[in-house]
Order: C-alpha cells, then sequence, then structure tokens
C-alpha cells in the first residue's frame, strides 16, 4: 500500500479539527462539524469542499488526428468554447475505466478532469490511445475547491467580480484570480448552484482563508457530499460504477453518442442488442433504515441484486439507495425488499433525482 | 424535549440542577438518584433503580458514531442476556450493534428515538436513554465498569 497523499490544506483541516480518513489513495477530511449540518449547510447556504485530490489532465493538440475524440463516449470537437461536458472512458468490453469531465479550453485545447484514485489508470488508457498532441498530467500542481450552494453565486462575485454571475451551467471562464490564471466551472457534485474553481496548487491555502472568511460559508468533509451526490442520483466510481459496469447498465446512456466512434461502442452495441441482464434502480426505504453498499435487494422472493450507494437522506427523512439489479426489479413503483444478515427493509423503486428542490440551474 | 420526572425510575428526564451539573449529567448524583452509572466495554450505560436497569448508549459511543439516524428499538418483553446483542443503531456512517449490559426482560423503550434519533447525538446518557430492562441478576453489575473505570477505559483506547 502506497502512502497516504495529503493535499496543500492538510494543515487548515487539522485546525479545525477535521475527521480525515483516506479516500481514493489520500488522506481526506470526511468531516468537520458534522456530516448532517454540513450537507444542510450546502443545501440551504454555501459549503466549501477540498478537492485537491481529484486529477487534471492537459491536452493540447488536434482531437480528431491525435486520437483524443475517439477515448470519449461524447464528442469532444462538439463541445462549444468554454463549454464542458461529463462522460466516460471505457475499456474494449464496454466498462468504466473512469468517469469525467472534459473542459474544452481552446480550439485545440482540453482539460480533463478525472476521480482520484483512478488517475494512473486514465493516464494509462489516454497515452495508449493518443498518436500525436502533448498530454500533460497536471494533477500535482493544480487544486480544486468547491464551493456549492445557493449562495455561492453572491459571493463569488462579491469576491472576484461579476464576471462570475454570467457563468451558465455548465460553463467555465478562465480568470485571474489571487493574481494567477484560474478556471472557474459552473459545476458540481452536490445537486447545487455552485462553482468548481480549479488553481495553482501554492495559491489554495489563500483561496480556501479568503472563501471561508465570508460568514456564509462553511467547511464540508467527503461525508456530506456523498450524501449531497447520492440525493442527485449522481454515480459515484468505484460503488456505482467500475470496469464491470457499462453506462447502459448504470442508467447513464445519456452521456454516451453512438454516432461517433469510441472505444468500447462496439460492446455497448451488442449489449444494446441482447438486451440488457442488469440495470440501475433506484429506491426509497419505508423507514430511516440506511441501505449500505452490497447489502441485498429482492423483488418478489428472489434476491435481483445488490446495492451500489445507499443512505439515509435528510432531505427525504428516510433510507434511499441506487443499485444494479435485473430489469423487473427497476420498474418505478414495484416493492422490494433490501436484507442484510438478520436485518430485512421494504422499500420501493422511485425515479430521480431522490431530491428535486436543488438550486443546480437556478 | 421534555425532561419531567414520570414513574419511579430516575433515567427518564433526569432534571438539571444547574449549569455545571447540566454540562457533565453523568456526574449528577442529586435528588432521589443514589444510583451509580454502571459502564461495559462495547460502551453501553446502566442506572438501576427497584431492579429495573436504564440502559443506553454513552457520549463516547455517541460521538464515534456521528449522525445518528436510525435507532431499531427492541421489542418490549424481549429476553436479553448480558452482552448479548439487544437491538441496533445507524448513523450516516454505519450500522452497529447495541449490546445488552445485563439479562432480563425489556419492560420500555424509548419511542421518542423512533422519530427523533439524533436525541442520542445531544443526550446520550439522559434523554437518549434506549430502553428499561427488568433485572435477572443483580450481581451482574460486578461485571460491568464504575465511572473512573470507564474513563480509565477509555483513555487506554485512545
Amino acid at each position: 500500500m502506497d502512502e497516504l497523499k495529503s493535499t496543500p490544506l492538510i494543515s487548515e483541516h487539522e485546525s479545525l479539527k477535521a475527521l480525515l480518513a483516506p479516500f481514493g489513495g489520500w488522506n481526506m477530511p470526511i468531516q468537520y462539524e458534522g456530516i448532517i449540518a454540513e450537507h444542510r449547510w450546502c443545501r440551504e447556504k454555501a459549503a466549501l469542499f477540498d478537492i485537491c485530490h481529484m486529477g487534471e489532465f492537459h491536452f493540447q493538440g488536434d482531437f480528431a488526428t491525435s486520437g483524443l475524440e475517439e477515448l470519449f463516449t461524447f464528442s469532444v470537437t462538439g463541445i462549444p468554447l468554454g463549454r464542458s461536458r461529463y462522460g466516460f472512458i471505457l475499456n474494449e468490453r464496454g466498462g468504466i475505466i473512469d468517469d469525467l469531465i472534459v473542459f474544452r479550453l481552446g480550439e485545440n485545447e482540453v482539460m480533463i478532469v478525472t476521480n482520484a484514485s483512478t488517475i494512473d489508470k486514465d493516464r494509462a488508457a489516454i497515452s495508449a490511445g493518443l498518436k500525436g498532441g502533448e498530454l500533460r498530467d497536471i494533477s500535482a500542481v493544480t487544486g480544486k475547491l468547491d464551493l456549492q450552494g445557493p449562495l455561492s453565486r453572491d459571493i463569488l462575485v462579491e469576491v472576484f467580480g461579476p464576471e462570475i454571475a454570467a457563468i451558465p451551467y455548465f460553463k467555465s471562464i478562465r480568470m485571474h484570480l489571487l493574481g494567477v490564471e484560474a478556471i472557474v466551472s459552473r459545476t458540481g457534485y452536490t445537486g447545487e448552484l455552485g462553482y468548481e474553481i480549479f488553481i495553482p496548487n501554492d495559491k489554495v491555502v489563500e483561496l480556501w482563508r479568503l472563501l471561508l472568511a465570508d460568514e456564509r460559508v462553511k467547511p464540508a468533509g467527503l461525508g456530506a457530499r456523498d450524501l449531497l451526490r447520492l440525493e442527485m442520483g449522481y454515480s459515484l466510481y468505484g460503488s456505482d460504477i467500475d470496469e464491470e459496469t457499462t453506462p447502459l447498465e448504470a442508467g447513464l446512456s445519456a452521456f454516451v453518442n453512438f454516432d461517433k466512434a469510441f472505444v468500447g461502442r462496439e460492446a455497448l452495441l451488442r449489449q444494446q442488442r441482447e438486451g440488457l441482464n442488469r440495470v440501475r434502480t433506484a429506491f426509497r426505504v419505508a423507514s430511516r433504515r440506511s441501505p449500505r453498499h452490497h447489502y441485498e435487494i429482492w423483488r418478489e422472493e428472489a434476491q435481483s441484486g445488490f446495492v451500489t450507494s445507499g443512505s439515509f437522506s435528510p432531505m427525504l427523512g428516510c433510507g434511499i439507495g441506487i443499485g444494479l439489479v435485473s430489469p423487473e426489479a427497476a420498474v418505478i413503483g414495484a416493492p422490494l425488499t433490501i436484507r442484510h444478515g438478520n436485518v430485512s427493509m421494504e422499500a420501493f423503486v422511485c425515479d430521480l433525482p431522490f431530491y428535486k428542490g436543488g438550486s443546480l440551474r437556478s | 424535549m421534555t425532561r419531567r420526572r414520570t414513574g419511579r425510575y430516575v433515567a427518564q428526564g433526569i432534571p438539571r440542577i444547574n449549569a455545571e451539573i447540566a454540562k457533565k449529567p453523568r456526574f449528577y448524583q442529586g435528588g432521589n438518584d443514589m444510583t451509580e452509572t454502571y459502564y461495559s466495554k462495547e460502551h453501553e450505560w446502566v442506572k438501576v433503580n427497584d431492579g429495573i436497569a436504564c440502559i443506553g448508549i454513552t457520549d463516547y459511543a455517541a460521538n464515534q458514531l456521528g449522525d445518528i439516524t436510525y435507532v431499531e428499538l427492541p421489542r418490549v418483553g424481549k429476553s436479553v442476556k448480558q452482552f448479548g446483542e439487544l437491538c441496533s443503531i445507524e448513523s450516516v456512517k454505519a450500522a452497529s450493534d447495541i449490546f445488552a449490559p445485563v439479562s432480563g426482560k425489556v419492560v420500555k423503550v424509548n419511542e421518542a428515538l423512533e422519530e427523533t434519533p439524533e436525541i442520542v447525538n445531544e443526550s446520550a446518557e439522559d434523554a437518549g436513554w434506549i430502553a428499561w430492562i427488568e433485572m435477572a441478576d443483580m450481581k451482574e453489575l460486578g461485571n460491568l465498569m464504575n465511572l473512573e473505570g470507564y474513563d480509565d477505559y477509555l483513555r487506554g483506547l485512545e
């Protein structure tokens, strides 16, 4: 096991008395004040997350002739300048090597933002597919802070100026922050209005302190982040999706464009032809009990599959979860039983997102 | 949350005497409550009155669990063995078993926890009590720690 890595903010977290725990090879803050309090703060005000562990790659070159275009399940060339797009790098079997966002920075320039635990295999998969262009792994020098919550726009406008207010959902701008070039993107993982700020690592502490100086901002850890994303039904790599799961099974076919070439396309088309043996389901539990990763999902006296993510939802006041099941256990309204040892909970299939009141597009 | 003394068992809403005691509910020994609190290695507490044990989880355990989201209360009438499984408790982070610190029969449960399990975070050793157990054998208290012993035990865990 490699030694745990720390972000530039480790001593900030320690002085805030955060509970730290390993996540994807990094020593990360799980909570400060408490997971539910931080979750609520993000839904109502603005929460600041240290996301410096995530991976960033910079690519410069012709998208088509370099082979970059064929790496992704969506069209990179089709992303308008300044916009970004969510999708996947797949293996030949259609399994998900990573889910990521590509930022179109220029005519021949993108930034690829990946998960933390997958950086090495992303680098390998991207490099293997490239015949030209210049790929740089900038993860080690790029910091990332997420400010998420309904007040996040007002706060960033006050701190950095009015150009923030004009950024629409899934668009980013390059701007000068703290004397250096940064990228501010209107994206996130919470379902609230929010921004992801990419800034050189040596400015991260200064930005963190500057944003926390506003009393409307509180730090939030990965515990709250996981609750927030689950309430939106967003997939978590390593829990809901992995190399053995295809985007079609995971309910993510909206992020696959079959009108272009990409690695894994043949496997997905075959799966589509033959029909899916398992699909994503989303369910609510009839009590406050939490379903958890690997609990069994049963439909009418037969096991249909497994829970891939689950928790108590503070917004809904009940347990919620998503899982991979045989198709009859994904019909909206269908009753399910979630089982683990001698624990048994009644649930029913529902639509996504679980929480529909977010400020995401406001 | 009401803190009224109803019935003869002390632990159902122990009245606060002053601010200092309120900060340290564990040390409360006033009024008719001359009973000592006992602690288990699994972080349950017990207060006994007239052969009835009021039990719950300790402040330490509640802190370790984090935000408590669900308490599976035991069935009234359930017979339990000392250190055997009593019920379970869930937080955002994990699900854990609660063990019966004494043997006997469950005679009452804290129904307020069904809708507001966060009471356990706010007041684990008082309003967040979990159940009353009619004790089968008073001698079992000898298998538990007093406050001093439990504090030493916690220091050993650090």
